[in-house]
């Protein structure tokens, strides 16, 4: 096992991650911003240390102060969290050749996975099920038009290197791909660095379904009953919730079992996660996330294992401890992400000036702030994660309402009243919801 | 510098505008406005803002206790104040004053400008600590050798000839 571990990211993933390792008996070094110097988390750390000024490019993605920061502090390993450098397959690389375990599949594996035309190539391969669309990157918009063509409207575009809904754009005619090809294009550059863009059928209205997935060095892979993010807005998961009210017992086996073929495929090791869209029975292959979910909380209740400590684990070259009838359903999980926005979900940045957190049976709450925290507008919006279990979907959902109410926010806007209206939403109570959801609740 | 106005003080007709004031204060070289009336006493003053690396600061304190290679020097004049700079660590890193032979820095030390005050090595590349000008070492905040973190006090300087 790892002896000390650098937490190279921030806010409640790094407090999230600083809490396993404390429960591991591994000692942690949290980085931080000047930014984030105050914030409480960092003095939970064994250790800290600041490593840049609070734009993010300057901190938490400049890479020579990380590693430095984990040479100096002599740590053995680096956890990435969420975000920022999980998934980048240089700073993995980078890691190993210092010497230091990177928390995460290898880099290869990352760049693997973070090349979405290549892995989708890969599996189609295999005869999973993957969209129709163009076979790796589109060079350009007449090339674009003619993939349309051949797949029928509508299309969608999407950053090869993409993620958050940045760099994509629906396109419904002919008339419209060329800009759409553009805009996206520049988008991705800027989001990401990389123009790559590919071209796929749109899928109208699907289930967002998502399987994690643990994988140990000797290539033993397994599943997790799955989580249904499909309640997005800006292709930005809001609600996500396990089981889904919308997977039967054969479908669920078949995705997982798809999930851990796709693991398998790219020598996968440690946690992870395979997204697939679902349409009545049909699944397709959408993505692989190479890293810890900000949603791995709903699976930690639902099956009643601490993935981030099995993440750690496995990393440090443990065995997977469990086989697949291990793995149970045991209760119901829901989570809202609480983010300080606007009704049209814009960031809004400021100083929370009071913050009540709700607490009570089955009820857990993930978040880095307290009274007085600031959100930055550097970084991302998110407040806290409240998540709620019950012995059935029902119970989870009336103590997510409660909890809701409990929780009070001052100071900044949030998108708890989106919440409230979600979980009261009739089609939400039965659980008959598509990823359009949100648009069409208005 | 260290431009001092006792301004006038308005007529009692007239409404203080602080903020009014302020912006004149940024747009202007005046660096300190005093006003008094009756109990009302007023001061704004506009700090310096020639630094090397990172902000200003008159003070000077040690912000952690593995941190104190010299004792900090008092403030004596307020011209001595306005010179001297705090020179922050532009990396995660070690700190060297010494290359195993030579002190590079000491305190009371002078460092002619393009001089080199120290350095910080992260992963292997150095990254020095140079004078921007005729300088003095004021204060020394962190030992030979000690791991430091990006933005820490490294050095207290006073430029010379200001």
């Amino acid at each position: 096992m790892f002896k000390k571990v650098l937490v190279a990211n921030r806010g409640e993933i790094a407090l999230r991650i600083i809490r396993a390792l404390r429960e591991m008996g591994v000692k942690s070094v949290a980085v931080c911003s000047e930014a984030d110097k105050d914030n409480f988390y960092c003095g939970l750390a064994d250790d800290s240390i600041c490593i840049g000024p609070a734009a993010a490019a300057s901190s938490y993605l400049n890479v020579s102060q990380i590693i430095s920061a984990a040479l100096v502090k002599k740590c053995d390993a680096v956890h990435p969290g969420y975000g920022f450098l999980a998934e980048n397959p240089h700073f993995a690389e980078i890691c190993a050749s210092y010497g230091l375990s990177f928390i995460g599949p290898s880099a290869e594996t990352i760049a693997l996975a973070g090349q979405k035309a290549d892995i989708i190539d890969l599996v189609k391969r295999k005869k999973i099920p993957v969209v129709p669309g163009s076979k790796g990157v589109v060079a350009n918009a007449a090339e674009a038009k003619k993939i349309a063509a051949a797949i029928k409207y509508p299309v969608i575009i999407k950053a090869t290197a993409g993620g958050g809904g940045k760099g994509m754009r629906i396109v419904r005619s002919e008339k419209d791909i060329e800009q759409a090809f553009e805009l996206a294009g520049a988008e991705a550059k800027n989001a990401f660095s990389n123009a790559g863009l590919y071209v796929e059928k749109y899928i109208e209205a699907p289930r967002h379904i998502e399987i994690q997935i643990a994988a140990d060095k000797k290539g033993k892979v397994l599943y997790f009953p799955e989580r249904d993010c499909s309640i997005q807005r800006n292709h930005q998961k809001v609600l996500e919730e396990g089981p889904s009210p919308q997977i039967n017992a054969k479908l669920r086996k078949k995705l997982g079992e798809t999930a851990c073929r796709v693991a398998k495929l790219v020598n996968y090791t440690t946690v992870g996660t395979v997204e697939f869209l679902v349409s009545k029975n049909d699944f397709y292959f959408m993505e692989m996330n190479a890293r810890i979910q900000v949603e791995h909380p709903v699976t930690e209740f639902v099956s009643d294992i601490d993935l981030m400590k099995l993440q750690i684990a496995l990393a440090a070259g443990e065995d997977l401890p469990l086989n697949q009838d291990d793995v149970k359903e045991i209760c119901h999980a829901v989570e809202c992400r609480i983010n300080s926005e606007d009704e049209n979900y814009m960031p809004s940045a400021g100083k929370i000036e009071r913050l009540i957190l709700p607490g009570g049976p089955g009820v857990r709450v993930d978040t880095a702030m307290t009274n007085g925290s600031e959100i930055s507008p550097f970084y991302d919006s998110m407040i806290a994660k409240i998540i709620t279990y019950g012995r059935d979907r029902a119970e989870a959902i009336e103590r997510m309402k409660r909890a809701l109410l409990e929780l009070k926010i001052e100071g900044v806007t949030t998108n708890i009243a989106l919440h409230q209206k979600i979980l009261r939403n009739e089609n939400f109570v039965k659980g008959c919801y598509t990823t359009d959801f949100i648009g069409s609740m208005k | 510098m260290n431009n001092k106005t006792k301004s006038a003080p308005p007529a009692p007709s007239e409404e203080l505008n602080l903020k009014k004031i302020m912006e004149v204060l940024g747009e202007t070289d005046v660096c300190e406005f005093e006003y008094s009336r009756g109990d009302l006493h007023i001061v704004l003053k506009k700090e310096p803002v020639a630094v090397i690396l990172g902000e200003d600061e008159n003070t000077v304190e040690t912000d952690s206790a593995s941190c104190t290679a010299a004792e900090p020097v008092a403030v004596e004049n307020a011209a001595a104040r306005d010179s001297r700079k705090i020179l922050k660590s532009p990396a995660v890193g070690t700190f060297h004053i010494s290359d195993g032979n030579t002190l590079l820095a000491a305190v009371g030390k002078k460092v002619k400008k393009g001089g080199k005050l120290g350095w910080v090595n992260s992963m292997g590349i150095t990254q020095e600590i140079m004078a921007e000008a005729d300088l003095k070492i004021t204060a020394i905040f962190c030992k030979d050798r000690e791991v430091v973190e990006w933005g820490q006090k490294l050095f207290e300087v006073e430029e010379e000839n200001v």
